[in-house]
């Protein structure tokens, strides 16, 4: 029945007496309870911003909100990889910083590569530094912490190099439309609804598929309310998204629609869930981040999957670097990255995941991505000191985390 | 023999009177050619120095503070001293450029151990005056002069101030942003008015120059009003800025001019106007120090113009002062030109610091040639052929290319 490693079968929450609150919350949305408080925080810090601003919910500043929670989603996601590990790596803000300006530099004029090549190659790159960390961790049994931490210098000191050099007058402008459109570009209204009607639709058929299966195989099945319960949340939000999106936010010509950026996020979102829930890759690396001795005993090869996890975190932060760069219209020694990856670990952690491994969903990093965004693009309507982002991050992170602690304490589970 | 040995004496004392006379020449004859507008881009004034070179001692090390409050730091200070430096004689060893890359903690420590190794003056940019005043008062407890470059340390302990005047520099992106606002026929202007970090005493300089200008034309750039929107808190960090910007935007949709503290903000800025599909000479928005990016913005029409302070200039003339400052000798008079009142300052012997000022310029689209290319800062090959991102939907937006074509840019 219940295995040594997470994520915890459903069955056992449901068998859980129904008797406190946390119990009850938790035979909603099963082993996601932590969440709850996550989604409590974010819903009132948007009313809270609502209240005092009247333009926190605006169309225009609704989509500013989603383009600059973007980096911090990716490089959470990129967190993740290495966080379910109960690993780390400090390096990924600058190597967002060098696939964007790779991505910058081989779009420009003067090597005129292809838009897909550029990216290719910065993804590449990515990867490899990623890989390197990895291996260096593995192969030399170092600690990951310090490590990446080492390799974050080199790589930052390598980058200033290339921008310094690459062109005259320094930096990497972006000269390519398509990585413009990364993060400027939209889909048309009637693809909003198509995109937004079309998730909602796979969502559902998708638990109803794994409700069926379980029923097959025998398996005990959750209340049917709680797919409900589940399935409206995340229509009213669906819904409300797309009608915002659609509505004209432009001031000199009419712009409406969904930014490229959400489904390309829900795309990767997409992919790696299933990665990590329905694969045996995912599994694994589950397995090794609950309990690496009994992993490897079992026969995983755990040196191999911890390179993969890098690997991954190098490449996802490629991405990131992509939407990066694309933001902001170029990358030079101008455009620091210091400590972005420490909002990135925050995220994910403000989520949900576990920093001693074996615990963590790609759908935390979002939901924690949106809530730092949330309270950055809040606090400087409100005219706060940005001094005070500090704070109430901390603050928040703090939280998040004592909150999630408290509530998976009260279910029985095996650490 | 006596009229034999008077003669020779006679020949020596006028030999020795003449060389005696001529010293004296020489050295003013050294000071009266490089003076504080004898700089150039050429740097042809330098090689004048070599006399002076050959008669100091120790090496000269250079303190520039970081990457991010400026291309300037990188592209164009560093370069400029290490050839302002050769030109004037000094050899490799003899001096050293470096940069703290915002860090208060590595500027101490390059300036310390610069003088282990036989600094004699140092050239600081500080990152912010406390630390750059203790490190002011090291030098001077170990016999280094320091010349404080760009930005002034107050409360400090140095000889001289090499700077553009900077609330000139203010004044231009001032006046600049009016005149803008005008030619372009925006109407109802709103301005959103930035400014760079509050740690950096010239951010502050540049501001008291805009803010004058700005309230002595309606606006209200002290404490806002209904056609003044202000930033929260000043930064360098393009990043940050832009989400200042994007908020102040989204809460004040009539914002139709920014004053932006330099070229590296207002571009992300730009950009971001450009995805909501802004043509050109729409919306004013005025800029500083004449980067690539602001060029190219300037002649496709997205921002008013530029300052443009030869800042080689600068580095020539703080070179001059401290190939001096190596020496025993004075200073020559034409060397400087002007004195800074540090506000700080409670020592008498450092409150009314000698200064060169140099006179900053305002670059628009049809001065580019005269200026930016003529100097050779940028080439035309940079500006023109870069292609200008995709305004939304609009296919007919020229490229750079055309724009150089238009305001005579080769």
């Amino acid at each position: 029945m219940a295995s040594t490693s997470a994520p915890l079968p459903e069955t056992s929450i449901v068998d859980a007496p129904k008797t406190t609150l946390t119990a009850r919350l938790s035979s909603v949305v099963g082993p996601d309870v932590g969440i709850i408080p996550v989604l409590i925080a974010l819903v009132a810090l948007i009313i809270y911003f609502d209240i005092r601003s009247s333009v926190f919910l605006s169309a225009d500043n609704v989509t500013n909100l989603f383009i600059q929670a973007i980096i911090y989603i990716f490089l959470g996601m990129a967190e993740v990889w290495l966080l379910l590990l109960g690993e780390i790596d400090l390096s990924l803000g600058w190597v967002a910083g060098m696939s964007g300006s790779i991505a910058a530099i081989y779009t420009n004029i003067q090597f005129g590569w292809p838009w897909w090549l550029s990216f290719l190659a910065a993804l590449v790159v990515c990867t490899g530094i990623g890989g390197l960390s990895g291996l260096i961790v593995v192969k030399l049994k170092l600690p990951s912490f310090i490590v990446t931490l080492a390799m974050s210098f080199i790589v930052e000191g390598i980058l200033l190099y290339i921008l310094d050099h690459v062109f005259e007058g320094g930096g990497a402008p972006v000269q390519s439309s398509i990585l413009n459109n990364l993060t400027t570009g939209n889909l048309t209204p009637t693809w909003t609804w198509i995109f937004t009607i079309g998730v909602i639709a796979l969502t559902a058929a998708m638990m109803i598929f794994r409700d069926r299966s379980r029923r097959a195989a025998g398996l005990e099945v959750p209340a049917l309310y709680r797919m409900v319960v589940k399935l409206s949340a995340l229509s009213a939000v669906g819904v409300a998204l797309a009608l915002l999106f659609n509505h004209n936010r432009g001031s000199f010509i009419p712009i409406e629609g969904m930014p490229f950026a959400v489904p390309l996020v829900l795309a990767v979102l997409g992919i790696y869930s299933f990665v990590l829930g329905r694969t045996r890759f995912g599994r694994y690396m589950y397995a090794i981040g609950g309990n690496t001795e009994a992993a490897r005993r079992a026969g995983i090869p755990v040196n191999r999957y911890r390179i993969y996890a890098f690997m991954l975190g190098g490449f996802t932060a490629g991405i990131a670097g992509l939407f990066y760069v694309s933001r902001l219209g170029g990358y030079s020694s101008s455009s620091t990255d210091a400590s972005v990856v420490l909002y990135a670990v925050a995220a994910a952690v403000i989520g949900g995941t576990s920093l001693y491994g074996g615990r963590g969903k790609m759908t935390y990093p979002v939901v924690g991505g949106i809530i730092l965004a949330v309270i950055i693009n809040g606090l400087v309507l409100i005219q706060i000191s940005s001094t005070m982002v500090f704070v109430i991050t901390g603050v928040v992170l703090l939280g998040a985390v004592t909150v999630d602690s408290l509530a998976r304490k009260s279910q029985s589970l095996l650490k | 023999m006596k009229a034999k040995m008077g003669r020779s004496l006679a020949c020596v004392a006028l030999v020795g009177g003449i060389l005696v006379a001529m010293v004296p020449s020489v050295s003013s004859a050294a000071g009266k050619t490089v003076s504080d507008n004898t700089f150039n881009a050429n740097f042809s004034t330098m090689k004048l120095l070599k006399p002076i070179t050959a008669r100091g001692k120790g090496s000269i090390a250079v303190l520039l503070p970081d990457t991010v409050s400026s291309a300037r730091w990188v592209h164009i200070d560093a370069p400029a001293f290490k050839r302002a430096f050769a030109d004037a004689g000094l050899l490799n060893g003899q001096y050293i450029v470096q940069n703290a890359d915002g860090s208060d903690k590595t500027q101490f420590a390059d300036a310390q151990s610069d003088i282990a190794k036989g600094a004699k003056v140092l050239i600081l940019t500080p990152l912010d005056s406390s630390t750059g005043a203790v490190i002011e008062a090291y030098a001077i407890a170990r016999g280094v002069k320091v010349i404080d470059y760009d930005r002034l340390t107050q409360g400090g302990a140095r000889s001289y101030y090499v700077s553009f005047n900077n609330v000139t520099v203010g004044t231009l992106i001032g006046k600049g942003l009016l005149a803008c606002i005008t030619a372009w026929k925006v109407s109802a202007a709103t301005v959103f008015v930035m400014k760079g970090a509050p740690t950096d005493n010239n951010a502050t300089l540049f501001a008291q120059g805009y803010d004058n200008v700005l309230n002595g034309a309606g606006f209200n750039a002290t404490s806002g009003s209904a056609n003044t929107v202000l930033q929260n808190i000043g930064t360098w960090d393009p990043p940050t800025a832009l989400v200042d910007f994007e908020g102040a935007y989204a809460a004040n949709p009539n914002i139709n001019a920014v004053v932006a503290p330099n070229d590296e903000i207002a571009a992300p800025i730009i950009l971001h106007l450009q995805a909501a599909g802004v043509k050109p000479q729409v919306i004013a928005i005025v800029g500083k120090d004449a980067t690539p990016v602001g060029i190219d913005n300037v002649i496709s029409g997205y921002q008013c113009g530029t300052v443009y302070e030869p800042y080689w200039d600068e580095a020539q003339a703080a070179t001059s002062l401290a190939i001096y400052l190596r020496t025993k000798l004075t200073v020559p008079a034409g060397l400087v030109n002007g004195s800074t009142v540090d506000p700080v300052s409670t020592n008498s012997s450092f409150k009314n610091v000698p200064s060169v000022l140099l006179s900053p310029e305002w670059v628009t689209a049809s001065t580019v040639e005269a200026t930016v290319i003529r100097d050779k800062v940028l080439t035309a090959k940079e500006v023109c052929l870069r292609s200008a991102p995709t305004v939304a939907r609009d296919l007919s937006i020229p490229t750079y290319a055309a724009d150089c074509k238009t305001y005579g840019i080769k």
